[in-house]
């Protein structure tokens, strides 16, 4: 037995040399392109996400294509959601149902072959045959093609349709070339992808790229689930950046010099939808009790780290029709308990509930958990509406389905991109109006019916706009949904990455201003 | 004269370890008991209310008011991992109860009747043994939702084959001995045999691995946690606790460390309370 | 011997017909489907009518014995389907992953093994001296802590702090070393107490006093005999442990995103993807039905007094 432990203490030994003397690090000095190498760790890329791969007009995978440099869309988003031309110049509507895009004369595919008119009513003729939800936002009934531009005609009027193009899923790639067997294509970006896993994606600069050749050499897209491995890669240095940490990772980086980040609100936005068919949300009074008992501002700084905005309406203030455009209640407990009290909600055995002829003021808080935020917001909730006589009790569930569709709860908490491609009529026509597949609550307005349907056949900007306040002032109003926070997206990087900037769409990653010094 | 000496000095050291493991079975036991009293008078004995959020004291380091700190919400961490007592001890109980009661039952049935009936439901058993616990605690959790019962629930499904195992086991070693087979003879009732000569003699394994698998549910219990699928907020349970303060062992540990150090003391008082339990039964592994 | 190996195989058949019927029914129970696990994680926003085109275009939306005949079918003729996520074949990409578990599971059991029969050992050998206490104390801490504790304690010692191994990935041997020793540590905590008590009830049986009387040397006494009845315990829990490495430790393999099926197992139930899902369960019912195979076989020529069948 002592031979053994002899054995082993000398592997042991042999192993931990070899380990210190491997860490011993490499020695970097100034560095061409080529040499820079860009370890991206990210939670967004990988099978829990639903989807793997960079086929564009598969699924969501689109996201992959576009985040990562590997493809482009016609038009893209600036910082303030506003579109701007990316491959395409510019575009004219011909009239309500045909519009001509004009594109740019300089652009190739990785491979080499010049993108033209034809080559993109191919791509999107492609789209339309095989993908699930872009024949519906697009309406398409037909493309031609004509040197380099395309005109499209719609079926219906489609407002939003240049909007709709920005999406991943539009992603201009080269239909000669196809999809290969590891779901890899050929587009017209800076990046080019050499293998692509379920757990990692490997790229290559493309030196051909039409907006000039990428600063950096290759680029590597680790998908990292677990948020305290992601945190600790960073700090080890094995990722260069980060996307997705936990909140209360960020407090490490942020006092941090050797660390920078980037933060930016996203129309992502956590919402409480009250459900009209329960009886004790069809009362005004606790709706409107609801609204102002909810800390937003207490959920923000606190329990979010600083890591997202009180949210008035839908919309954050990155878009014109956002943000403070829309008047909300403050946090206010003792004017809810007044508005209680006034409904007749009393608390009458003394044990801090309300009741009301003899019915206890209890609220079913129906939220999942697959985003760390909403139990967040579904604990802290239920403490402030504690204090004004609510009791809440929290159902958080992956299983939350089955009884949204039972009507077992009186309140549904989740997390919804409101604004994907930069206009509001999405999120009204999917989650207010009469019948809209996610209208939980089954909240119904007849002036607000009548302002969407206005909406969609409103070509103007500056209208639909106005329209989108107005619609989005009387959802707030009605107390039929209570916003509670934008969610703020952060890159942490090391200090001396530049070019890496998170965007309210949440499209773009990786572009071709990346640079590490 | 060499031998008798010899003799009386391996009695006396006998002797002495005998008393050694009697004193320990009686300090581990009032160990384990005291831990179940502060579990059953939590309520009574937290310094703070559990439950009550302050998000002005969010994350705050120990300190006089609040000897472990507080959690992200303001919360005394004291009084959770007190309150937390509650739920992580009873229902690892719970759940060692149920498998050992009903895996033994199975088993003992099993292993006194044989035949088609033993085939059958060891093959059942079978089944359950072989399908993975993660897949099945998912799966139940999926259906059933969230909460610590259902985690229970899953993680009894996958276990009790174990007890069943063993019990059968137990029973197929001496159910052909004489004073078993005497006991048949005289005529004695088959669940007279199994409850007074059976029962009483297999039940020391069953015991020991009882008391050890308290730790061992636990420890799965809080891997359930660490997938999502354990207690529901607010409840304070230590496996949920640490593994949704994972994230924050380089800036708060404590919120992490508490729940971890009470989890740490209980399995290994009751790991204790069962291997003393194994010597006392056992008289040879005392030597 | 061939009978018996072949009759042992043949129940394979009834096993993964019961398990694999189980785990499909208990997926169907659960709520949501792939095509909502699907849209659900990407910011949702896919009407009612797309995911009911998707779901007729899967087979979902079929009555579940249809289902479950079809995935019957498939398995008879060899095609274990495609992924609803990744559109790719489950076989490929279940035996893609295959690799990295088999891998930790070598290792684990490797470092186990020779962590525990030793310090067993010793802890049997100087019973209730220091050492004993030592080691007892060790094994106690190693089992007293979950998992994925133990795991970040060991990243952020070793791999931040001490910068001795990666925190993650794949590359070279460093990165098996972190989920290996969290393994590792709560195996052996287990092993050491069993070899322990093993020896010290093989140490106290009359053969040994025998051979003490005779003069026999000690070391020999524990090499030759003991060791040998004490490997009957250690092949049980070899058994019982390598049948659950294998299918995949799914919280160790997260955590320190290593890629195999454990992780996949987790991910798959996560996202409805039924096939693999499948594919994961016929994984385990084969292991366990080979493992138990194997270990009956290692019985029978470790102690020859027990017979190959069935007990009882």
């Amino acid at each position: 037995m002592k031979k053994k432990s002899k054995v082993l203490t000398i592997l042991l030994t042999a192993v931990l040399s070899v380990g210190l003397l491997s860490g011993c690090g490499n020695a970097t000095t100034s560095k061409s392109s080529e040499d820079k190498v860009f370890n991206y760790g990210t939670m967004a890329y990988g099978m829990a996400m639903g989807g793997t791969g960079l086929n564009p007009h598969d699924g969501y995978s689109g996201w992959s294509t576009v985040r990562y440099g590997v493809g482009e869309t016609l038009f893209k988003f600036n910082e303030s959601m506003e579109l701007e031309p990316w491959l395409a110049t510019g575009y004219e509507q011909i009239d309500d149902y045909t519009i001509k895009i004009n594109l740019r004369d300089d652009v190739k595919f990785s491979n080499g072959k010049k993108m033209t008119g034809e080559s993109v009513k191919a791509c999107l003729e492609d789209l339309v045959a095989v993908h699930d939800r872009a024949p519906k936002d697009l309406q398409i009934k037909s493309i031609t093609a004509d040197g380099q531009s395309v005109t499209i005609i719609s079926e219906n009027k489609v407002p939003g349709l240049i909007n709709y193009l920005c999406d991943p899923y539009g992603a201009i790639i080269d239909m000669e070339a196809g999809v290969s067997a590891d779901n890899n294509v050929v587009g017209t970006g800076p990046y080019v992808a050499t293998a692509v896993g379920d757990t990692e994606i490997n790229l290559v600069a493309n030196k051909d790229y039409w907006g000039g050749a990428p600063k950096v050499g290759k680029v590597n897209i680790k998908s990292i689930t677990d948020g305290d491995t992601l945190t600790m890669a960073l700090q080890s240095g094995e990722i260069d950046a980060a996307q997705g940490l936990p909140y209360a990772s960020l407090k490490l980086f942020q006092d941090d010099k050797d660390y920078t980040i980037s933060s930016t609100n996203t129309s992502r936005v956590y919402q409480a939808a009250l459900n009209y068919k329960s009886a004790v949300i069809q009362d005004d009074a606790v709706r409107k009790a609801m609204a102002m008992a909810m800390d937003k501002e207490g959920f923000t700084s606190v329990l979010l780290q600083g890591n997202g905005t009180p949210a008035e309406g839908p919309f954050p203030s990155n878009f014109t029709f956002g943000g403070d455009k829309i008047k909300t209640a403050d946090y206010d407990i003792e004017g809810a308990k007044k508005v209680l009290e006034a409904a007749g909600w009393v608390d009458t055995d003394g044990d801090g509930i309300r009741e009301k002829d003899g019915q206890r003021l209890t609220i079913n808080w129906l939220t999942y958990t697959s985003r760390q935020e909403l139990p967040l917001l579904a604990e802290s909730v239920q403490a402030s509406y504690k204090l004004a006589g609510i009791e809440v009790i929290v159902n958080a569930t992956d299983s939350y389905k089955d009884f949204l569709k039972a009507g077992n709860f009186d309140v549904f908490a989740n997390a919804s991109v409101t604004a994907p491609t930069g206009d509001p009529q999405y999120y009204f026509t999917t989650q207010v109006i009469d019948g809209s597949d996610y209208n939980r609550g089954s909240y119904h307005n007849d002036k607000v019916e009548a302002l969407v349907g206005q909406l969609r056949n409103e070509f103007d900007k500056d209208k639909r706009s106005d329209l989108a306040v107005q619609i989005a002032q009387q959802v707030v109003d009605d107390n039929a949904y209570i916003y509670a926070a934008h969610l703020k997206m952060s890159f942490v990087m090391k200090k001396g990455i530049t070019g890496f900037t998170a965007h309210p769409s949440d499209y773009y990653e990786i572009t071709a201003n990346l640079d590490m010094n | 004269m060499e031998i008798r000496l010899e003799k009386s000095i391996t009695v006396r050291k006998s002797k002495l370890h005998k008393d050694q493991t009697t004193i320990k079975l009686y300090v581990f036991s009032a160990l384990v008991i005291l831990l179940l009293l502060i579990a059953i008078f939590a309520s009574q004995l937290v310094p703070y209310d559990p439950y009550q959020q302050d998000l002005g004291k969010a994350l705050l380091a120990p300190d006089s008011n609040h000897l472990l700190g507080t959690d992200r919400y303001g919360r005394d961490l004291l009084s959770r991992v007190i309150m937390g007592a509650q739920s992580t001890i009873f229902s690892s109980l719970l759940l060692v109860a149920i498998i050992s009661v009903i895996g033994t039952s199975v088993g003992v049935f099993c292993g006194y009747k044989g035949g088609k009936i033993d085939s059958i439901i060891m093959r059942i058993s079978d089944v359950f043994l072989a399908f993975p616990g993660m897949v099945f605690a998912i799966a139940v959790a999926g259906v059933l939702g969230g909460g610590i019962m259902n985690a229970v629930v899953a993680l009894a499904c996958i276990s009790w084959p174990k007890f069943a195992r063993l019990a059968r086991g137990q029973v197929l070693s001496i159910k052909n001995m004489p004073y078993i087979s005497a006991a048949k003879l005289s005529g004695s009732k088959p669940t007279k045999i199994i409850f007074k000569h059976l029962l009483p003699n297999i039940m020391g394994p069953i015991l020991v691995t009882a008391t050890l698998d308290i730790g061992t549910m636990m420890m799965e219990l809080a891997g359930l946690s660490f997938l999502g699928l354990g207690a529901m907020p607010p409840i304070a349970e230590w496996g949920s606790m640490m593994s949704n303060g994972r994230s924050m062992l380089q800036t708060s540990p404590w919120v992490i460390l508490a729940p971890g150090c009470a989890i740490f003391i209980t399995v290994m008082l009751f790991n204790l309370l069962g291997d003393t339990v194994r010597d006392v039964l056992d008289p040879k592994t005392k030597y | 011997m061939q009978k018996y190996i072949g009759k042992r195989l043949i129940q394979l058949i009834p096993i993964i017909l019961g398990i694999t019927l189980l785990s499909f029914t208990l997926m169907h129970m659960a709520t949501g489907d792939a095509v909502d696990a699907l849209y659900d994680n990407s910011g949702g926003g896919a009407t009612e009518q797309v995911k009911a085109e998707k779901r007729a275009e899967l087979g979902l939306d079929q009555p579940f014995m249809v289902q479950y005949t079809n995935w019957l079918v498939g398995i008879a003729t060899g095609n274990m389907g495609t992924s609803y996520i990744s559109n790719q074949p489950v076989f490929e990409t279940f035996v893609s992953k295959l690799p990295a578990t088999i891998y930790l599971t070598l290792t684990s059991i490797l470092v186990t093994v020779v962590i525990s029969i030793p310090l067993g050992i010793l802890a049997a050998v100087r019973q209730n001296r220091m050492t004993d206490y030592l080691i007892r104390g060790m094994s106690f801490i190693g089992n007293s802590m979950p998992g994925f504790f133990v795991s970040l304690l060991l990243i952020y010692f070793f791999a931040l702090k001490l910068k001795l191994f990666p925190v993650m990935g794949n590359e070279g041997w460093q990165s098996i070393c972190l989920p290996t020793l969290t393994l590792a540590i709560a195996m052996a905590s287990k092993y050491t107490r069993q070899v322990r008590a093993t020896v010290l009830e093989e140490l106290n049986k009359d053969y040994v006093m025998g051979a003490r009387a005779r003069g026999v040397r000690e070391a020999v006494i524990l090499w030759s005999s003991v060791l040998k009845s004490a490997m009957l315990t250690i092949v049980t829990l070899l058994a019982l442990s390598i049948g659950s490495l294998l299918g995949g430790t799914a919280i160790i393999e997260s955590i320190f995103m290593w890629d195999g099926v454990g992780k996949l197992a987790v991910d798959s139930i996560m996202a409805r993807d039924y096939p693999m899902i499948q594919a994961y369960v016929i994984w385990m019912a084969l292991i366990y039905v080979l493992v138990n195979l194997v270990t009956d076989i290692l019985y029978h020529y470790l102690d020859p007094r027990i017979r190959l069948e069935r007990e009882g």
